[in-house]
């Protein structure tokens, strides 16, 4: 074979031919294993619910012991995936790994919008669902102000909140939070700003979730429709971890469709407004100003979110007035945030060791 | 169909290989002939591999319809260099080759493969297959109103042809708009053949080269989403994107438009009647909160006023480093 080994390939048809085989052989395996899973259900934690609002609702989640700290953390989650991405499995959970260390972890269940949500506003999801939250855990723990963790969307609902009611929240995280929606990197921040938003909702009324899936896939084509599923094929002897890719296929496409005034409000203040940088941002008619957000803030981002660019929540920065701001970076991407094994050991732990002197 | 075809197959594909090997001679000229069966053996595995849990079922599904034909023809790829000295160049000719030529468009490819691609949802689809699903329909509505078309735009009938018009103004326009978008994508795909072929001069270095078909389809997808990466972060692409959308939004209003006239003529509710139904719904709901709230309010005493929150802020431990995880750092603002 002259000239062999002087340009970019080096397998010959021996090895190709032996990597066909266990290309095969996993394929072969594939067969059984296909047939064999059985959990691919979520939730890892025991969790109960102690309030609600129409489709909307609050757990309380229970660890194998009672929490130490004294003040509830209430998690926010987006509107465009299911929340129990922060509980999927035991291995790869946030709530459990926050409870294990102490926290007494709530989460808000936004439910499934159906037609007749759709004029719900961002007032309702902002003030009256996690509002009511808040001041359902207030009454309950007799506080003035609780913990608040907001993650992706729900991170910038949570810093609305916070602006509009800082005395309700003692101490505010961000996850993955998009603050600056216009810096060059920002692929959705670009693709949302030339939309006829009004045409868009008008038209649809509420955005169907395969809409917005199929947006979040494009994102990153190659990897997301193709790339990824020629990896199965790594896993198809592995029930373990078929079970895992399988499970996170439930979470990526059981998304709710959106509200379509919420969606309307949130594209043109935020995406196109880029409001929280720019001013403009209005829920119910009260503006939102970051620097009334005053309490103790954590902003975790991670380096590699396709989704929300670090430099997207980095702006948090300059913009809330808490003299009391701390950034955790996370090397992972937007997903690997919550079930990366590195994640599991670092995220809970970060957020624990910076809650506890500031909750007791 | 049972498990002994896909062990026949195997057989069969283990031959199929076994005479590349014989035909990957230096004396052969040429590239090697795909390998046999690969698309036939896939389905028959995706057919046999399914009837589990519904998500394994659908997994199964997308790896057939998205997955599987690329790294197949990757594999042919691959066939056809093995164990020969080949520049990038031929590399990436050969791969261009096989996607269409000088005219190949991955991305339209790839996009048109996607479940929902064949949908009559014009936001699922890749909009070129999208307009040609709906032509049909289109088509159909068309020659219905062709009479109201033929009409002067007065008089009774001149809010319907008024109708038809702007349905079919819409149409040309997501003609036109989602021909702007494949261009980009056009664009897209060139570049990553450009990228493809310098990711494999990378890779000719000694100790660098690409071991196996997953390696050279992994270099592949990389090209691949950068090409896409540059393109859509671009404002051409934001204002064709746009285009595409706003009009693939105009044409789906302008049908609802119509379906609506007609359901209301047969005596249907219609889904603006709907949407107002909800809209009031809404606003009364709204309004009871309101009242009930100020009844509650009035009824409680007064609560125990809240510290305010400047003071509070005062009062807090200064910024410090969260406590420090084996690998993120954090980093405090500090006093500003």
């Amino acid at each position: 074979m002259d000239g062999f080994g002087q340009g970019p390939l080096g397998f010959t048809p021996q090895s190709l031919a032996e990597e066909s085989l266990r290309f095969q052989a996993k394929l072969r395996a594939g067969l059984e294993t296909l047939h064999q899973v059985e959990d691919v259900d979520y939730g890892a934690t025991a969790r109960e619910e102690v309030w609600r609002d129409g489709t909307v609702a609050l757990y309380r989640f229970r660890g194998d012991r009672a929490p130490t700290s004294k003040v509830p953390l209430l998690i926010v989650y987006a509107l465009v995936n299911r929340p129990y991405m922060v509980d999927l499995q035991e291995d790869k959970s946030l709530v459990r790994g926050l409870l294990e260390r102490g926290e007494d972890v709530y989460v808000i269940d936004w439910g499934y919008p159906d037609r007749s949500d759709r004029y719900l506003e961002l007032e309702d999801y902002i003030q009256r669902y996690i509002g009511g939250a808040i001041d359902h855990l207030r009454r309950e723990y007799r506080l003035d102000a609780i913990n608040l963790l907001g993650i992706c969307q729900g991170g910038a609902f949570s810093l609305c909140h916070a602006a509009l009611n800082p005395h309700k929240v003692r101490n505010l995280i961000t996850m993955v939070t998009p603050v600056d929606f216009h810096t060059s990197d920002n692929m959705l921040g670009n693709w949302t700003r030339g939309l006829d938003i009004d045409l868009f909702i008008d038209t649809l009324g509420n955005v169907p979730a395969d809409v917005m899936n199929w947006c979040y896939l494009t994102l990153k084509p190659w990897r997301l429709f193709v790339q990824k599923y020629v990896g199965l094929v790594d896993v198809l002897d592995d029930r373990k971890a078929l079970e895992d890719f399988l499970r996170m296929e439930k979470w990526i496409f059981d998304s709710p469709d959106q509200a379509g005034e919420a969606f309307r409000q949130f594209c043109k203040q935020f995406y196109q407004g880029n409001g929280f940088v720019k001013g403009g941002i209005d829920i119910g008619g009260r503006p939102v100003d970051l620097r009334n957000v005053a309490m103790p803030v954590l902003n975790i981002y991670a380096e590699q979110d396709h989704l929300v660019p670090p430099s997207s929540s980095k702006a948090l920065a300059g913009l809330v007035g808490s003299e009391d701001y701390s950034e955790v970076s996370f090397k992972g991407g937007h997903i690997g945030i919550y079930v990366s094994s590195r994640a599991q050991r670092e995220v809970p732990t970060a957020i624990h060791d910076w809650l506890a002197p500031r909750s007791r | 169909m049972k498990q002994d075809d896909f062990e026949a197959w195997t057989r069969q594909y283990w031959n199929a290989w076994g005479d590349t090997l014989r035909s990957a001679t230096p004396e052969t000229s040429g590239p090697t002939p795909g390998l046999p069966g690969w698309n036939d053996a896939m389905n028959w595995w995706s057919q046999l591999a399914k009837g589990g849990m519904p998500q394994g079922d659908e997994a199964v599904s997308r790896f057939n319809s998205q997955a599987q034909g690329w790294f197949g023809q990757m594999q042919q790829l691959a066939a056809q260099f093995a164990g020969r000295s080949a520049n990038p160049a031929d590399i990436t000719a050969a791969w261009k080759k096989a996607l269409g030529g000088d005219g190949a468009n991955p991305f339209a490819q790839m996009f048109g493969t996607m479940p929902g691609s064949d949908s009559t949802d014009p936001c699922l689809s890749d909009p070129s297959q999208w307009f040609e699903q709906a032509a049909p329909w289109l088509q159909k509505m068309q020659r219905n109103g062709r009479s109201w078309l033929g009409l002067p735009a007065f008089g009774f009938a001149r809010e319907h042809q008024e109708r038809w018009q702007h349905l079919m103004q819409a149409q040309l326009d997501l003609q036109q708009q989602s021909q702007a978008y494949q261009t980009l994508l056009g664009e897209a795909g060139q570049d990553a053949f450009v990228r493809f072929e310098r990711k494999l001069g990378e890779r000719s270095a000694p100790g660098r080269q690409l071991e196996s078909v997953r390696a050279l389809f992994d270099l592949w997808i990389d090209a691949a989403e950068e090409a896409y990466a540059d393109i859509a972060l671009s404002p051409r692409f934001r204002d064709a994107y746009a285009a595409l959308v706003n009009a693939q939004m105009t044409l789906r209003g302008r049908q609802q438009a119509i379906v609506e006239q007609a359901s209301a003529q047969m005596g249907m509710p219609t889904r603006t009647e709907l949407d107002s139904a909800h809209r009031k719904i809404v606003q009364l709901e709204r309004e009871l909160r309101r009242l009930r709230d100020a009844v509650e309010g009035a009824a409680k005493p007064a609560p125990k006023p809240a510290p305010e929150p400047e003071a509070r802020v005062r009062k807090a431990a200064p910024a410090k480093p969260a406590a420090k995880p084996a690998t993120a750092a954090a980093k405090p603002k500090g006093k500003r």
